[in-house]
């Protein structure tokens, strides 16, 4: 999957540089799921997620106004900024102590009822939270934001080769640690 | 990467560990060759299942859409939405000054009507002002 050279978000980021009424509200609902997702994903918190949805989105409103459509496709740049808040918070906890390491509770199944759907996927959560960074990264992009490889690549400034190992590699790691759920799936 | 006519085992393989199992996640150029080639190797099917299960796997960690208090914050927080709320205060504003505007001057309008003070104290305008509302009184009454 390549960037689409017409970007399907033009029209409406025009609409938002012009102040229309109702642009901005078609816009959140377009995009804020899909942006507070990443950020969620990224970070595995869901306030810090809000948060960062939040910035992410008064950077468009200020942004919009001069977007010159043609070098990469907004939701691209949405993306990017996204990336980059996650990054600003991914660093500062690390550079901050934790008192205590993150908790990491048991993802399996109790053992009086069978596997759930809400089992495997807090299981998914915390295996996705074990991945290194920029392998986690690489899958939020291309397996649950469904962004083309050479987008993707153009995000993490990587190339796709290099993309291409990060994600075997996360999805080896993954397969590893969700080897007993995959078999009730 | 390899060259988008010709696909092979190792590169296939490569594709399912990288991208998965769903050929639309697999890189644009590449996917046609990568279905033709799955359409005639049958075990390739076997390996494809085994990314599958993956995939499956995955799509077990889903979101809740966001909020409603959440995008009603984001939206407020749009340029337009801000100059409408703007323009909904200073209509407020307008209307309240408008309103004590007009009990300013009917105030004043009462007033030069009905003077108070010495005004009221001449026995003559108070006669005319009495006579007057005395008159108006029959008036209405009649």
């Amino acid at each position: 999957m390549s960037p689409a050279r017409v970007d399907p978000d033009e029209a409406l980021i025009a609409r938002i540089a012009r102040g229309e009424p109702g642009a901005a509200d078609a816009f959140v609902a377009a995009k804020l799921g899909r942006i507070q997702a990443l950020a969620r994903r990224m970070l595995n918190d869901a306030a810090e997620a809000e948060d960062v949805a939040q910035e992410v989105f008064l950077r468009v409103w200020r942004h919009a106004p001069a977007w010159k459509p043609g070098a990469a496709r907004f939701d691209t740049w949405m993306h990017r900024v996204t990336l980059n808040l996650c990054y600003d918070r991914l660093r500062r906890r690390r550079e901050q102590p934790q008192a205590e390491p993150p908790e990491m509770p048991d993802t399996g199944p109790a053992p009086d009822r069978g596997l759930e759907a809400a089992d495997v996927g807090k299981a998914v959560e915390e295996a996705m939270a074990r991945l290194p960074h920029r392998q986690r990264e690489a899958i939020v992009l291309c397996h649950y934001q469904e962004l083309g490889n050479i987008e993707a690549a153009e995000l993490m400034e990587i190339s796709v080769e290099a993309l291409e190992s990060l994600l075997s590699r996360a999805r080896r790691n993954l397969r590893s640690m969700l080897a007993g759920f995959a078999r009730g799936t | 990467m390899t060259d988008v006519e010709t696909m092979d085992e190792a590169r296939f393989d490569q594709l399912l560990e990288a991208y998965g199992a769903d050929p639309a996640r697999w890189p644009d150029a590449e996917r046609v060759q990568a279905l033709r080639y799955l359409a005639a190797t049958p075990a390739a099917h076997a390996r494809r299942a085994v990314a599958k299960s993956l995939d499956a796997t995955l799509a077990h960690w889903t979101l809740d859409a966001p909020g409603a208090d959440l995008a009603a914050r984001v939206t407020a927080s749009a340029p337009a939405s801000r100059l409408r709320a703007r323009t909904l205060w200073i209509s407020g504003v307008g209307l309240a000054a408008a309103c004590a505007l007009g009990v300013l001057a009917g105030a004043q309008l009462g007033s030069s009507l009905h003077p108070v003070g010495s005004e009221r104290d001449d026995p003559a305008v108070t006669a005319v002002l009495d006579g007057a509302t005395a008159f108006n009184l029959d008036e209405a009454s009649s």
